[in-house]
């Protein structure tokens, strides 16, 4: 593992990859997605922040990473893309809430603030949605006497309180 | 007919500018005689994504009763689209049309 950072966007995309396997899960993307011509539904994954704080347990930073989960779908009418993001977010929510990672003692990631979008016949004809929901996740590692981190996690995920 | 007329005649008469198309209304029937629209297609992002929508510009005297209302019909090159929302110019000479997908 080379990062905190990495470590968090690997598990969360393979964890939604693997629990909703109707959506195309994507990380690291920079364009946006096509409705129009690309497989949907689709989530894009994305780590905007890490925060350490070295302040609460000595000889420990804690992490405190904020992951974007962007959901995009499109149906045949106006209330069936609607009722896709709903369902596409809902299955986001159970992906990541019911989740343990194994070898960590796992509290589950806090979810946080989504917003929904159904898109305006002026800006698509065919009917699409999309979802911004974000979330939160600590990842604890153990820091040595000298400064440095040790080479492997110690992997302890809160939830934040 | 004013010169506005005529120009907007004009325009939507140049195959280099307009398309054919059919227009209908609830009941839905289509209408006998085809009419000549001006179509543009703008690509828009919308948050994270990008999709493509599709406007025309529909002379008023083409229209039933002169007037374009949401859920009329058009079919453009064998696709048919449903009226959302229609703008008509200052001038009632001719109506701006947002589609989207009919079902």
């Amino acid at each position: 593992m080379s990062s905190v950072r990495e470590y968090v966007m690997a598990a969360v995309a393979a964890r939604l990859a693997a629990q909703i396997p109707t959506a195309t899960v994507e990380r690291s993307r920079r364009a946006a997605v096509d409705t129009d011509r690309e497989t949907l539904p689709r989530l894009v994954v994305a780590l905007g922040s890490l925060t350490p704080d070295e302040t609460v347990e000595v000889g420990r930073v804690h992490y405190t990473a904020a992951i974007t989960i962007t959901g995009h779908v499109a149906a045949d009418t106006d209330d069936e893309a609607d009722q896709a993001a709903t369902d596409l977010h809902a299955a986001v929510v159970a992906a990541l809430s019911a989740w343990t990672p194994s070898g960590w003692d796992v509290d589950t990631p806090m979810e946080g603030d989504t917003d929904f979008r159904l898109a305006d016949a002026s800006e698509s004809t065919e009917p699409s949605a999309e979802f911004t929901s974000e979330w939160t996740m600590r990842v604890v590692i153990a820091r040595s006497p000298t400064g440095a981190l040790l080479g492997e996690f110690i992997l302890d995920v809160d939830v934040l309180t | 007919m004013t010169v506005f007329a005529t120009a907007l005649a004009t325009l939507h008469a140049d195959p280099n500018m307009a398309v054919t198309a059919t227009y209908r209304r609830p009941p839905y029937v289509w209408a006998t005689t085809d009419i000549n629209v001006i179509v543009s297609q703008p690509v828009d992002e919308l948050g994270r994504s990008i999709a493509g929508s599709v406007e025309v510009d529909v002379r008023a005297a083409d229209l039933p009763d002169s007037i374009a209302q949401r859920l009329d019909e058009i079919a453009i090159a064998g696709t048919t689209y449903r009226v959302e929302s229609a703008t008509r110019d200052p001038l009632a000479l001719s109506w701006r049309l947002v589609l989207g997908k009919a079902t």
